[in-house]
């Protein structure tokens, strides 16, 4: 069940009125329930094995806190491979064999690997991610073991959250679920607000850019230099907006359910170091890695080459987490190795812009290293966009061979790649909210607040408008298919 | 309940309230209007109907609603719609019948053999039902148009468009949303027919060749189309609306013409009246028709539109509501009517469409030939003998120095009025095809 989807209009409503209506020692039992229908909408067969990996690390838990020193580490050994071996069945089996098969043939060795016709379970690297952070946190006795399985279940299979995240922490979801819930209007309206800003950023801007991106990169023969560039910018604010998008839906409904989950994106974009985009970008998963791998693999304690090391595996491991492609391999090494020369060149950095006069607390500068920043890590998405890695790299290639500067003044060309003036004028408008609300953010202004203070008259008619712009503006509806949220498929 | 409750409770109450009417104001904004201007004149009416016309583009085509009121007194609608299936027609009726209670129900049976139940493209069930607004019988109707292809149908996605096109039929907004970058002033300012529902399509077109087959070859699976016949028949019957069926000619290939025989069997075995177009000699399909497929031009549908005046007179107990001061505003919407019609003609550059539009018994028109190679052109003798069958309506005058080859003047015969004057210049050659004369001049 997707969240711009007929289906889940009428599903949550009816969870929220049963939810409140329901003494609150049923409360987890019901969103259980109906977490489990929300996902066996997609294939019921593979909540199986949302349910074994539940069971695994709930018991994985109990153990933990039963048992002595020597078998802890057992135990969590154990739950790892059990749950990242059916992670890596359903995910990377195809890419393992086919990536042995072409080793070999570096070595002319034929070896006939035959192909399996494997469906990823959606969400599972999320779910999998969530249901072992929770047994690394018992296992570092920073919390617990959950003694309630259908809890822990829900913990597991909280449905906003279940099939693209946030990756919750248990210090922060499973406490939050053992507490009584009551209707909070203003909460409620607060959640409403994020998911009507969440629609706006998935169906009014990342489903239309995707019009134009679809077209240029589909055929990116025909569309060369200027088309590319501009399509890869526009990549940039479409896999925001949608994985942004998914993200705020996905707080909102928990909020409205009494709910909060943490905050994925910073407003990335205005980050000013490839570091500090990672910090804001993603925010679940990066913490993820930093605690349970950059940490635990020695972080920045073993001397500078460790250091980087370290930051190249987590980095790795991070691109092969989002695709078992190459493709996402030279991503994630792409943008491990931004921040190592980023490291490395500090000191240069700082000798030009002492030599230059820069001042580093000028707006100037700031908007100098936000662009620079974008214009890296919107390179890097070249790769995560093309289909293969053979396709990054002749895109790469027909982006700066073919020159053609005249498409952005012919008034003309840019029009005919699945979105018009008019189209584009709207994105304009959108782009520029977008940006207002992520400058918002960073000064600390929260949007929703500053809305929730206003006039009675105020709040109504910028409800109204807001709905009629994202439903008239969206695209939505029988004549378009609904797209996945990219980032299902990870 | 605390004041803070009821305070936030009315305030939801308000904002939904708001949220529907914007809503509601952008659904009908943003709509495809073929259907609104289609049902406009239907919908604002506050008396009854006295005669509804359903069917296919065919009857939309053939019967023009304003002739029967003209010349019968006949207060009639034309409810045709592209491309429909008997079940489409049955459901489009249905929706009608909660709004008006008519005398006498005309259906055109063309589709009998159909098993589907939508038209193709579903576009032409939009317009068939936008208009209607949203009811239990629309319901019923969406609901039943969709349920068994989708059971036939093994295609998941294609069951999961054709549920997402159902809630469509309910709330068009959900299809229409992204009209906001095309919308003109005509979506802003409705300009509804004036045909009442009918469509008149000023064309000449080849049709297909006609065959003819026995009587006795008939449709005998009882398909789709059958049962939905039958069960406008008895709904009718119940309702007490007497049914008059059609079969509207056009150049019928083998299964139509077998449709057309079985109609005689449904039309006894109800005990209701049957015209089979096909059998008779009304048409002209060289000067009648608009396509090939063929639907009826302007010159066809007064035909079959006078005819069936004359039928319903004859047979049926509809009154004549010409005096009647409730349907004044009738005489008005002829007057635009006829207005139409006379801009068709003061619009049309086309030298045999021209004449096409001259058969029309409330015109008269003086026809001046100045070049005799007209009259050796098979194409165009044809349609000067159509304007009035049986009788020779143009003059054959020899002028050496005259400006142009064929001088026409057209008038209202109710009002005398001039409606058009207009001389066209032509040109033809010996060698060439009979058929190609060219216009190189149209004065006015």
């Amino acid at each position: 069940m997707l969240f711009n989807s007929l289906h889940f209009l009428i599903f949550f409503p009816f969870v929220v009125i049963i939810y409140f209506i329901i003494p609150n020692r049923l409360k987890y039992l019901w969103l259980l329930a109906a977490s489990y229908f929300f996902y066996m909408c997609w294939n019921p067969k593979y909540a199986v094995l949302l349910l074994f990996s539940t069971v695994i690390t709930y018991a994985s838990g109990l153990l933990l806190e039963r048992a002595g020193e020597k078998s802890r580490k057992w135990i969590v050994a154990l739950s790892f491979i059990l749950n990242i071996f059916i992670l890596f069945y359903f995910k990377y089996t195809n890419f393992m064999l086919g990536s042995l098969k072409h080793i070999f043939s570096l070595f002319y060795v034929e070896l006939n690997v035959p192909t399996y016709d494997i469906v990823l379970p959606v969400g599972i690297s999320f779910y999998t991610f969530q249901a072992l952070s929770y047994t690394m946190d018992v296992y570092r006795k920073e919390i617990y073991a959950e003694k309630n399985f259908f809890r822990y279940a829900l913990f597991v299979s909280f449905f906003p959250q279940l099939v693209a995240g946030p990756i919750e922490r248990s210090k922060n979801l499973l406490r939050q679920l053992a507490e009584p819930k009551h209707f909070d209007f203003a909460l409620a309206r607060d959640g409403f607000l994020l998911m009507l800003w969440g629609f706006f950023l998935k169906i009014v801007l990342a489903d239309r850019i995707a019009l134009f991106v679809d077209t240029v990169y589909g055929d990116y023969e025909t569309y060369g230099g200027w088309f590319l560039i501009i399509a890869t910018m526009l990549f940039g604010i479409q896999i925001y907006c949608d994985f942004y998008g998914y993200s705020v839906i996905a707080m909102g409904t928990a909020q409205i359910l009494g709910i909060h989950l943490m905050e994925n994106f910073n407003a990335p974009y205005l980050s000013v170091s490839v570091s500090d985009f990672w910090r804001n970008w993603h925010i679940s998963l990066t913490s993820w890695f930093r605690d349970y791998l950059y940490i635990p693999l020695g972080g920045s304690r073993k001397g500078r080459f460790r250091k980087y090391l370290n930051k190249m595996i987590v980095f790795l491991v991070s691109g092969l987490w989002h695709g078992a492609a190459y493709k996402f391999l030279i991503w994630g090494g792409l943008n491990g190795l931004y921040q190592i020369v980023g490291e490395l060149l500090q000191p240069a950095r700082e000798r030009l812009v002492a030599l230059l006069h820069l001042h580093k607390k000028n707006f100037s500068h700031k908007i100098l290293q936000t662009v620079c920043t974008f214009i890296f890590v919107d390179f890097s998405w070249i790769f995560f966009r093309a289909a293969t890695l053979r396709d990054a790299l002749r895109i790469i290639r027909q982006m700066f061979t073919v020159k053609n500067p005249w498409i952005l003044f012919d008034g003309a060309s840019l029009y005919d790649c699945g979105l018009n003036i008019k189209y584009f004028n709207l994105l304009f408008i959108c782009i520029g909210t977008l940006l207002f609300a992520d400058c918002c953010k960073q000064k600390g202004i929260q949007i929703r607040r500053e809305i929730a203070k206003q006039d009675y008259w105020f709040r109504w008619l910028f409800i109204v408008f807001a709905v009629c712009c994202i439903l008239t503006f969206g695209i939505w509806g029988p004549e378009y298919t609904e797209s996945n949220f990219l980032y299902f498929q990870f | 309940m605390n004041k803070n409750a009821i305070k936030t409770i009315i305030s939801c109450i308000i904002t939904i309230c708001l949220l529907i009417i914007s809503l509601k104001y952008l659904t009908d904004l943003f709509e495809r209007k073929q259907s609104n201007t289609k049902y406009e004149p239907f919908f604002s009416q506050e008396e009854e109907f006295d005669v509804l016309f359903m069917g296919t583009s065919h009857v939309i085509n053939a019967i023009f609603p304003m002739e029967l009121w003209k010349d019968y007194g006949i207060v009639s609608y034309n409810f045709g719609g592209h491309a429909n299936p008997l079940p489409t027609t049955y459901w489009v009726m249905k929706n009608a019948l909660d709004y008006t209670t008519p005398k006498l129900m005309v259906i055109d049976c063309y589709h009998l053999s159909y098993n589907q139940k939508l038209p193709s493209p579903l576009s032409y069930l939009h317009i068939s039902l936008d208009s209607f607004p949203l009811s239990s019988t629309k319901l019923c109707a969406v609901s039943d148009l969709f349920t068994d292809d989708r059971e036939k149908n093994d295609e998941k996605d294609i069951n999961k468009e054709k549920g997402e096109s159902s809630l469509t039929l309910l709330w068009d907004y959900s299809i229409y949303h992204s009209r906001w970058d095309e919308l003109t002033e005509s979506d802003f300012e409705l300009s509804p027919t004036v045909e009442k529902g009918a469509e008149s399509r000023d064309s000449i077109g080849i049709p297909n060749e006609v065959l003819s087959i026995s009587s006795d070859v008939k449709l005998t699976d009882e398909t789709t189309g059958v049962k939905y016949l039958c069960k406008m028949i008895e709904d009718c019957q119940q309702h007490n609306i007497e049914v008059l069926l059609i079969y509207l000619p056009f150049p019928a290939s083998e299964v139509p013409q077998m449709e057309a025989n079985r109609v005689y069997d449904i039309a006894e075995e109800y005990d209701v009246h049957y015209i089979n177009f096909l059998d008779m000699d009304i048409i002209d399909y060289n000067t009648d028709c608009y396509d090939s497929n063929s639907h009826l031009n302007p010159s066809g549908a007064r035909k079959i539109t006078d005819y069936l005046g004359q039928y319903i007179t004859r047979n049926y107990d509809i009154p004549d509501r010409r005096m009647e001061v409730a349907y004044q505003d009738w005489h008005d919407a002829y007057k635009k009517y006829n207005a139409f019609k006379q801009n068709n003609i003061r619009n049309t550059e086309a030298l045999d469409i021209y004449l096409m539009l001259l058969a029309d018994k409330n015109y008269d028109s003086t026809i001046e030939i100045y070049n005799p190679a007209i009259l050796q052109n098979v194409y165009y003798v044809q349609l000067l003998n159509n304007i009035r069958p049986g009788e020779e309506c143009y003059t054959v005058l020899f002028k050496e120095d005259a400006d142009c080859d064929i001088r026409i003047t057209v008038t209202d015969n109710n009002t005398n009025e001039t409606i058009d004057e207009v001389s066209f210049s032509i040109q033809t050659q010996a060698d060439m095809d009979p058929n190609s004369i060219v216009v190189t001049e149209v004065n006015r």
